[in-house]
């Protein structure tokens, strides 16, 4: 029998997972992170009483995450750019169709990896993850019109990249 | 509104994001711009490749184990006292035991309790149900007119069908569900890409007033006018909060 804190829980451990996997674009990484966070929501369930549970839960993957990311940074600089599990066309993929949609599969994953963190985790959450902009809001802590700006720049850089051929990523920040 | 105000709105627009007035400013202004059209067409392509093709991750069956674990094992860690959650549920639960022992047999509130955990464990279901075997609708209409006759002569009242598409809430169509041993009206509203059922059946009110979560659904139950309603989905709870407020309003 599931606890009520399980149950509000348990539905968004693969949203919290793809954010996390996103964000630190290693499974392992993410595996921990989201681990982590688990059992620090468990420890602040007081605070969280029958609200958005998918909300609460993101925003504290994502400050976790972010923990991990600065962490990370101070240790190995600049940052060794992980490769992508996605760079290689599936061979399985038999009829030119499947083919073209595995790479196009795989240039769309790894436009995404490399946007910035504050530009990648926009369009998680809205198109993967379907938040609204005012969920967004509340996870990644900013107003409502900056979620909607970010997300504009964010999918207009994403179409960028796509048209351009892989290059080293170069900033972190927002411009 | 001309290109330069409209294009900043574009992607809000496309997302269901805008309020009403922009809204409608900028649906005006993509019927007349073939530019802007254009480009709303592109946006939209550019989004339903990347819904398409961007890789959701999905979390390891083993690391949901490890966490529900990792759960139980901070439960059990806990003092007896604060043992349970919300913390204080269990001074709650021994209070309405209480109460219910002095009720004589108990019954009420048990029976009333049992009652509601049964409901909401079969709204859930027709709500997954519906959604697993694509049997989502039997009349498919956004015209509130078509809806509302198409349950004529199959549920033994008439169902209101408010139209709430201003508010983001597009009707999507209707179905019959049968619950409890009723015949029950199921309206399916939009809400971006999720859908709410609406469950609405007669009777004497449900005990199912009020704002619950069941496996990761929201639900919001009401009764008015000899008749009960209950709003089912996997939209945020203040979404479904704000439906279900439409709906009343409508109703009024």
């Amino acid at each position: 029998m599931n606890t009520p804190f399980e149950q509000s829980l348990l539905p968004h451990l693969d949203a919290a997972y793809n954010l996390a996997r996103w964000l630190l674009r290693d499974e392992h990484d993410a595996r921990d992170s989201v681990q982590d966070a688990c059992l620090r929501a468990f420890q602040a369930r007081d605070r969280f009483r029958g609200g958005d549970g998918r909300a609460w839960l993101l925003t504290i993957v994502r400050n976790v995450c972010y923990t991990r990311l600065r962490q990370v940074r101070r240790e190995k600089s600049p940052e060794a750019f992980d490769e992508l599990q996605h760079g290689a066309v599936d061979a399985a993929a038999e009829t030119a169709a499947q083919a073209r949609r595995e790479a196009d599969h795989a240039r769309l994953d790894a436009a995404l990896a490399a946007l910035p963190e504050e530009m990648r985790e926009v369009i998680v959450l809205h198109e993967l993850e379907d938040l609204s902009y005012k969920e967004i809001a509340t996870v990644v802590g900013i107003p409502l019109g900056t979620v909607m700006s970010r997300l504009a720049r964010a999918r207009l850089r994403l179409q960028r990249e796509l048209k351009q051929p892989p290059a080293p990523e170069d900033s972190h920040g927002l411009q | 509104m001309d290109c330069n105000e409209a294009r900043p709105l574009l992607d809000a627009h496309l997302d269901e994001e805008l309020d009403v007035v922009h809204d409608a400013a900028v649906a005006a202004h993509l019927e007349t711009c073939a530019g802007c059209a254009a480009l709303a067409l592109e946006l939209t392509e550019q989004r339903r490749q990347r819904q398409a093709l961007l890789t959701r991750h999905r979390a390891p069956p083993e690391l949901t184990a490890s966490i529900r674990a990792a759960w139980r094992e901070a439960e059990d860690a806990m003092p007896p006292k604060s043992r349970g959650w919300p913390r204080g549920a269990n001074r709650w639960l021994a209070l309405a035991a209480s109460v219910a022992v002095a009720a004589s047999a108990g019954y009420y509130f048990g029976g009333q309790h049992a009652q509601r955990t049964a409901l909401l464990g079969e709204l859930t279901a027709a709500h997954v149900r519906a959604r697993l075997t694509g049997h989502l609708i039997d009349v498919a209409s956004s015209d509130q007119h078509t809806v509302k006759p198409w349950f004529a002569g199959k549920v033994d009242f008439a169902p209101q069908v408010p139209d709430l598409a201003a508010q983001g809430f597009p009707l999507v169509g209707g179905r019959l569900e049968r619950l409890a041993g009723r015949t029950v009206a199921t309206l399916v509203y939009g809400r971006r890409r999720h859908t709410i059922d609406l469950q609405v059946w007669a009777g004497p009110p449900a005990p199912l007033s009020g704002a619950f979560s069941a496996d990761g659904y929201s639900i919001r139950g009401w009764s008015a006018g000899g008749l009960n309603f209950a709003a089912v989905s996997d939209v945020a709870p203040e979404d479904l909060a704000a439906f279900a407020e439409l709906v009343r309003g409508a109703a009024r």
